[in-house]
């Protein structure tokens, strides 16, 4: 019987009903949490014996996919892989997999919930009220205003649709762009630099590194209006912190909505302090209806694999034709 | 020279956009402002008018008593949309013309109903205090994506948040006696009971008046009727909501959470909300951003204008205040 492990800990439990295809196949389950929050050692101590997991954000290097020689399946809850080493992972046979559509509607709403959450100042407001006040600091309207949304994957179309119901006006930059959807919801195609500079909210729905690394540095916050938002449900490193904080406290930028962090949890306290700034926890795509998806697509995943089937959201098709044998 | 008092607080007429202000000044109006809270009584409000021909309205009390000691008083231009704090008969016996801004926050408003459904679905209050507290946090929040809407009153704003929840690909539900059928019919709104929206809807969003028959719409019964994870938001009127039997069902897991813009009493008294995780509080602010703040202005203060000049103004409540309306005594007509 080919045992799983499972560290992603909005599983909950072996019982989870979204695990059933995995028990229907006949899998051993095993549930530890503590996985994801593991070292390297630790964690290719836990994964020994382990055809599959059902991974949360714990680092699979080299070594550890090296060390776990009964391993053939790492499927990632979620979509981001920056802790699997993907290549190496292809060296060895080793299939990897995302739950690639199954919360990009979270992230798109999430994206939305910042930018409102800035532009209505909720959570200062709340605070305020809870503390006694009631004064009534007008806001800014999101409806008709100007959207930016920075990459047209999946999830940047989604935000594109939803602020159709807003009519406001959407800029997109993207460099592969479906001309079709531009058309059918009237997004105009610009420039990054344009984009920054006539924006009143710019979202981030790139990929994190390469390139893509400090995408949103000094001289880019620069070209954004004073009275912008910026909010980031993509990847932390997409954006330079010392460059956004000192455009926040400067008051060359109006606020920003941050889902994700260079470090996570951030060993600093920077952003706690300043009023124009809202702060999630890496939970954009994570509502109890994605979580559910993401954990049955992960399940369905590894009994695909274990089958001889491709999985869905295959990351690393390479690996296919010389996968570890079940 | 005739006079207006701007009633509401001056850092929304006055400093962020001067133009509505020069506008008065330019007619040759004399602009005055209130200060503090002493306005907002009866004694107050009728010493506050005296030699006052109009005034920029917010939510003092425009009692009969007040509209017939008030004798210089023309114009009452109520700056937002609601009325329930004007006594509408007493101001058409006396003459006294009032309006509202109708038409001149309601995006704002459907905006904001849509703000307070993300933000409780997304957990953005207690997932921010939660860092502020602990560094980091672990939340799950609730799709707003597809599920159920529940609108309770589809007149402007209402259908302005059908609008909006239906780039969401929200199926939604509306409770309204006087239906726009081909307005639901574009959104795919189906039209059901209101036992039937609060049986079935994921978020319930309230867009009606405040009146006798609408107070306390939200009541035990009701409350009772919705699902232990749906939400309630209202950013129409305090009174339309038992925040007795609101605050029992919050707290007794009956429902998931409320958005709060608005309340039973403003500032609240009730202050035992401020303690509920699930709840998220704003400061009867869901009308006012810069841009509404701005439209607002100018529309109160063309209808004044309007008046004054002997011409009908828009957004008048009272049609039969129009023919016996309070003369000026330096009109400047035609």
């Amino acid at each position: 019987m080919p045992k799983v492990l499972v560290t992603q800990p909005s599983v909950t439990g072996v019982d989870d009903p979204r695990l059933e295809a995995l028990r229907a196949a006949g899998w051993e389950i095993r549930h530890e949490p503590a996985g994801a929050r593991m070292n390297p050692e630790e964690l290719l101590e836990l994964v020994q014996g382990h055809a599959a997991v059902i991974a949360s954000s714990e680092p699979y290097t080299r070594a550890v996919l090296e060390g776990a020689d009964t391993l053939k399946h790492v499927a990632r809850w979620g979509v981001g892989f920056d802790q699997v080493d993907v290549p190496a992972a292809t060296e060895l046979g080793i299939l990897v997999t995302t739950t690639v559509g199954a919360n990009d509607w979270g992230v798109a709403d999430h994206a939305f919930a910042l930018i409102f959450s800035l532009a209505r100042r909720t959570v200062e407001n709340d605070k305020l009220i809870r503390s006694g006040g009631w004064s009534r600091p007008p806001g800014r309207d999101v409806w008709r205003k100007t959207l930016g949304i920075v990459g047209l994957g999946r999830i940047g179309r989604g935000v594109a649709q939803r602020a159709s119901g807003f009519e406001m006006k959407v800029l997109a930059y993207e460099p592969y762009p479906d001309t079709a959807f531009c058309e059918k919801w009237g997004v105009e195609l610009v420039s990054l630099e344009d984009l920054l500079q006539r924006s009143d909210y710019v979202t981030l729905h790139a990929p994190g590194g390469g390139e893509n690394h400090h995408l949103m540095n000094a001289d880019r916050l620069a070209l954004m209006k004073s009275t912008a938002f910026l909010v980031n449900t993509a990847r932390g490193s997409l954006i330079d912190e010392a460059a956004l904080e000192a455009a926040l406290v400067g008051g060359r930028l109006a606020g920003a909505g941050l889902d994700v962090r260079e470090q996570e949890p951030p060993k600093d306290t920077r952003f706690v302090d300043l009023p124009n700034v809202v702060l999630t926890a890496h939970m954009a795509g994570v509502t109890v209806e994605t979580s559910a998806a993401m954990t049955a697509m992960a399940a369905e995943s590894i009994v695909e694999g274990s089958r001889g089937e491709k999985p869905g959201g295959l990351l690393n098709p390479e690996a296919w034709d010389h996968r570890r044998a079940y | 020279m005739p006079s207006v008092l701007i009633a509401i607080p001056s850092n929304y007429f006055i400093t962020r956009d001067p133009t509505p202000r020069e506008k008065l000044e330019a007619a040759g109006w004399t602009v005055r402002e209130v200060t503090g809270r002493a306005h907002t009584t009866e004694d107050g409000l009728i010493a506050a008018l005296d030699g006052v021909d109009a005034t920029v309205a917010g939510g003092e009390p425009y009692t009969r008593r007040v509209l017939s000691a008030a004798t210089s008083l023309k114009h009452v231009a109520r700056w937002g949309v609601g009325f329930d704090r004007v006594d509408l008969e007493a101001a058409a016996d006396e003459g006294v013309l009032v309006t509202t801004t109708q038409g001149a926050n309601d995006w704002g408003v459907a905006d904001h109903a849509v703000a307070l459904m993300l933000g409780l679905g997304h957990l953005l209050v207690s997932n921010h205090l939660a860092i502020m507290k602990d560094g980091w946090g672990s939340a799950i929040g609730d799709d707003l994506w597809r599920q159920k809407v529940g609108i309770v009153g589809l007149g402007r704003i209402g259908r302005g948040v059908a609008q909006r929840v239906h780039g969401f690909e929200a199926e939604i539900l509306a409770y309204e006696p006087y239906p726009d059928r081909a307005f639901c019919e574009r959104y795919g709104v189906r039209l059901v009971s209101a036992e039937e929206l609060f049986s079935q809807s994921d978020y319930i969003t309230l867009h009606l008046p405040l009146s006798p028959e609408t107070r306390h719409f939200v009541n035990r019964e009701r409350l009772a009727l919705m699902k232990p994870t749906a939400f309630v938001v209202n950013t129409a009127r305090g009174g339309l909501v038992d925040e007795e039997a609101l605050y029992a069902a919050l707290t007794s897991g009956q429902i998931a959470g409320a958005g709060l813009d608005v309340r039973e009493h403003e500032p609240p008294t009730d202050r035992r909300f401020d303690a509920l995780p699930n709840v998220i509080l704003s400061p009867h602010t869901a009308g006012i951003t810069h841009q509404t703040v701005s439209a607002m202005s100018h529309m109160a203060v063309d209808s004044i204008l309007s008046g004054w000049r002997g011409e009908s103004p828009h957004g008048l409540l009272n049609p039969r205040a129009w023919e016996r309306r309070r003369p000026y005594e330096f009109s400047k007509r035609g």
